[in-house]
């Protein structure tokens, strides 16, 4: 059993049905994603899991151990709004959050000196964090989320409002983090980083999980169903196409989705007639194109149901 | 529930507040401007008044005027050498207040003498003239009559009452008009102390959620944790502040009989006899009656603490529903309307602290914590009503804590639209 386990997990408010009978697992030293549109249940669940909230029905166990205030020490978590105390010193705040994780004053007091000093920020110290610039409160933010040292990181959105330097540093502490055998999950909707990162994902809609497995099992499980077209000259031709979807369309590119098992080589006769090819490639769809198809066929057929 | 987080959360709400500018101004600030406050009334009740009023006098019986004189010399003037026309021109114009011709006939008291006068100065003008010359024409008649000194002695007496309160030990002096007004005061602070702190516990919840705070926060507490954390945190703030307020209350009362008896011998002995005698009127150990028996302190805090839980509760609960203090008005009102009319009631409380609109006042929850103070300073409660009321205010104090904690924990995580009353008992059936 994975270190977290997920099983028949349900929430609703009121009338809103958040999260359905939700299963899955996160394994222990993996890179977690959890995908999905707005609205899909992604941080109720993570709420979940954190103990913030509790399930209507199902179980939540991190490290074989019902979700309870013990487990909530073993989790690192940063939400998707992120926030500090403006008025309160950044020493003072980080050991104050540190230390309701459970962390000992002497050892918050080490590992909080050992990231600020990791993270160029140890002059903060006695600032309060209403001085401090958003790239700096960021920094602190994550400080604030890791410093009590869980074997578990849960990340909402982490990489919204994020500038691309912090970014890449947030990036880089991630894949350090698994390589030091942490576990860690997070949401997001931004798929060129999962594809970047993640081990595993699992994609909610509607507060279902709609796909979920090893990142290269899921692509493999769709095919070599997309063309890569590089051409030269006039791309109306592609709007005649039928039984396609294109993506990442520009003046001389197109990734074009081919639906209904439409043969291929009819699509590269019409492009040959229309334009000068440069380049036609059969590939695995990209994980944004799973995403929308996956995401928007159950759309489709939840609205012919109704 | 984990009290090693419940005392962190307290830690902190406790001494980022302790620290700021705010709080220790005021609690500085507070017993200066008190004091202050406290000196003007006495010299404004010691001195005459704010303006000298004058009254022209024609004395036409040439008797009484230099008594009057005696008696005020920036008041009275003589002014029975000039016409009456010009007087009454001067009462007109306003450069003399009213003028008041005294005759034979006034002291034998066949006439009473008038006081005409321009309408400035109100009944406390009239009366001081009016028993100014009362006293020179029943002197000047007592005079005339040649009665003996003793007799004239009499008429100067003042005839006043003491009052003693018996109890088990015995009798004590007892100052009932001092110990209903300080119970007032009493009452007052609680009111203002519970409605002051509750707000302040109230922000200090929306700005945990406007910071956005509140999730990391909840990942690490539970919420019924974070709150009676942030509760007790300011309720000992506050009690800091009140333990100032009332250790150098304590302190003045018992420093003030002795330092003022200290200044007036120093004083004496460098004055002649006759000032001496002048002076004497002033007893600087009357000053005592400030002291209070301390168990009125101990029923103070121990009243403030359950009335603060009682409201602290409720502005967590309305701090928590809503995304912004303007948005709190709204429910602001359930609480106000009770705090309100205790304290309102505390001057019927004052007035008469065993009336039946008093002992009911002072049983009933949500007034008691105000009330009951202001009576047990002023006249004697009977200990059942006094543990009748800490017992319904503990009841009390349950029951809304129970519903506060869960609309608390529902609140924190909530953004967006404020919710209205029905959502709110939504709330609390839902957690």
């Amino acid at each position: 059993m994975g270190i977290i386990h997920l099983e028949e997990v349900s929430k609703a408010f009121g009338k809103n049905k958040a999260v359905s009978e939700v299963s899955f697992t996160v394994e222990k030293g993996r890179i977690f994603g959890l995908l999905g549109p707005n609205g899909a249940g992604k941080t109720t669940t993570i709420r979940m899991i954190n103990n913030i909230l509790a399930p209507d029905t199902g179980s939540i166990t991190i490290n074989n151990q019902i979700a309870s205030p013990a487990t909530q020490k073993m989790i690192g978590y940063m939400p998707e709004e992120r926030g500090l105390y403006k008025k309160m010193k950044v020493g003072e705040q980080l050991l104050y959050l540190t230390q309701l994780k459970g962390m000992d004053t002497k050892a918050a007091k080490k590992s909080i000196n050992y990231w600020l000093d990791r993270f160029g920020a140890s002059d903060w110290k006695k600032k309060e964090v209403s001085e401090l610039s958003k790239g700096m409160s960021q920094k602190i933010q994550f400080i604030a989320t890791i410093a009590h040292d869980p074997d578990i990181y849960i990340f909402d959105e982490p990489f919204s409002g994020l500038d691309p330097i912090n970014s890449e540093t947030l990036k880089e502490v991630i894949i350090d983090l698994r390589s030091q055998g942490k576990t860690i999950l997070f949401s997001t909707h931004r798929m060129e980083q999962v594809e970047q990162m993640c081990d595993d994902i699992c994609l909610f809609n509607k507060g279902k999980t709609v796909l979920q497995g090893d990142l290269r099992d899921v692509k493999a499980s769709f095919g070599k169903n997309t063309i890569n077209l590089e051409f030269e000259g006039d791309g109306s031709f592609l709007d005649k196409l039928e039984g396609v979807r294109i993506n990442n369309r520009s003046t001389n590119f197109a990734e074009i989705r081919v639906l209904n098992g439409q043969n291929m080589q009819e699509i590269l006769h019409l492009a040959i007639d229309h334009a000068e090819i440069h380049k036609f490639e059969r590939v695995q769809p990209s994980l944004n194109e799973i995403f929308i198809s996956t995401v928007g066929e159950d759309n489709l057929k939840n609205e012919e149901e109704a | 529930m984990d009290f090693s987080k419940v005392f962190l959360v307290l830690k902190r709400e406790y001494l980022t507040r302790v620290r700021t500018k705010s709080f220790i101004l005021s609690t500085l600030l507070t017993p200066l401007a008190f004091i202050v406050f406290m000196g003007i009334m006495i010299y404004v009740s010691i001195s005459d008044g704010e303006v000298t009023r004058t009254v022209a006098v024609i004395d036409q019986t040439e008797a009484v005027y230099n008594e009057l004189e005696e008696l005020d010399p920036a008041r009275y003037y003589d002014a029975s050498s000039i016409p009456l026309d010009s007087i009454r021109a001067q009462v007109l114009d306003g450069d003399v207040d009213g003028y008041i011709i005294l005759t034979e006939e006034n002291i034998n008291y066949t006439e009473r003498p008038t006081l005409v006068y321009g309408g400035a100065g109100g009944i406390s003008f009239i009366e001081s003239v009016e028993s100014d010359v009362r006293r020179v024409l029943r002197e000047e008649r007592l005079a005339r009559s040649n009665v003996s000194e003793e007799v004239r002695e009499i008429f100067e007496a003042r005839y006043n009452i003491d009052s003693l309160k018996l109890t088990e030990q015995g009798e004590e002096e007892d100052n009932a008009v001092l110990g209903a007004v300080f119970g007032f005061i009493l009452g007052l602070l609680i009111f203002v102390g519970v409605f002051g702190y509750g707000a302040v516990l109230m922000r200090s919840v929306i700005e945990e959620k406007t910071n956005r705070i509140v999730e990391v926060i909840a990942s690490s507490v539970k919420p019924i944790e974070l709150m009676t954390g942030k509760l007790l945190g300011i309720c000992v703030l506050a009690l800091t502040q009140f333990g100032i307020w009332i250790a150098s209350y304590i302190g003045l009362s018992m420093a003030a009989a002795p330092v003022a008896t200290m200044f007036v011998d120093a004083q004496m002995s460098n004055l002649p006899p006759e000032a001496v005698e002048a002076s004497a009127s002033f007893d600087p150990s009357k000053l005592d009656m400030f002291i209070f028996d301390p168990s009125i302190f101990v029923y103070f805090f121990v009243f403030f603490i359950i009335g603060f839980l009682i409201y602290a509760g409720i502005f967590a609960a309305i701090g928590a529903a809503v995304d912004s203090e303007q948005d709190t008005q709204q429910f602001m009102m359930p609480v106000m309307i009770p705090i309100f009319i205790a304290y309102f009631l505390n001057l019927k409380v004052m007035e008469d602290p065993d009336s039946t609109v008093a002992v009911v006042a002072s049983l009933f929850p949500l007034t008691a914590p105000i009330n009951m103070i202001s009576r047990i300073a002023a006249t004697e409660v009977p200990a059942i009503q006094i543990i009748a009321s800490l017992l319904l205010m503990i009841v009390t104090f349950v029951g809304l804590m129970w519903v506060a904690a869960k609309i608390y924990r529902v609140g924190i995580l909530m953004y967006g639209k404020k919710p209205s009353y029905k959502e709110l008992a939504k709330w609390i059936r839902q957690s």
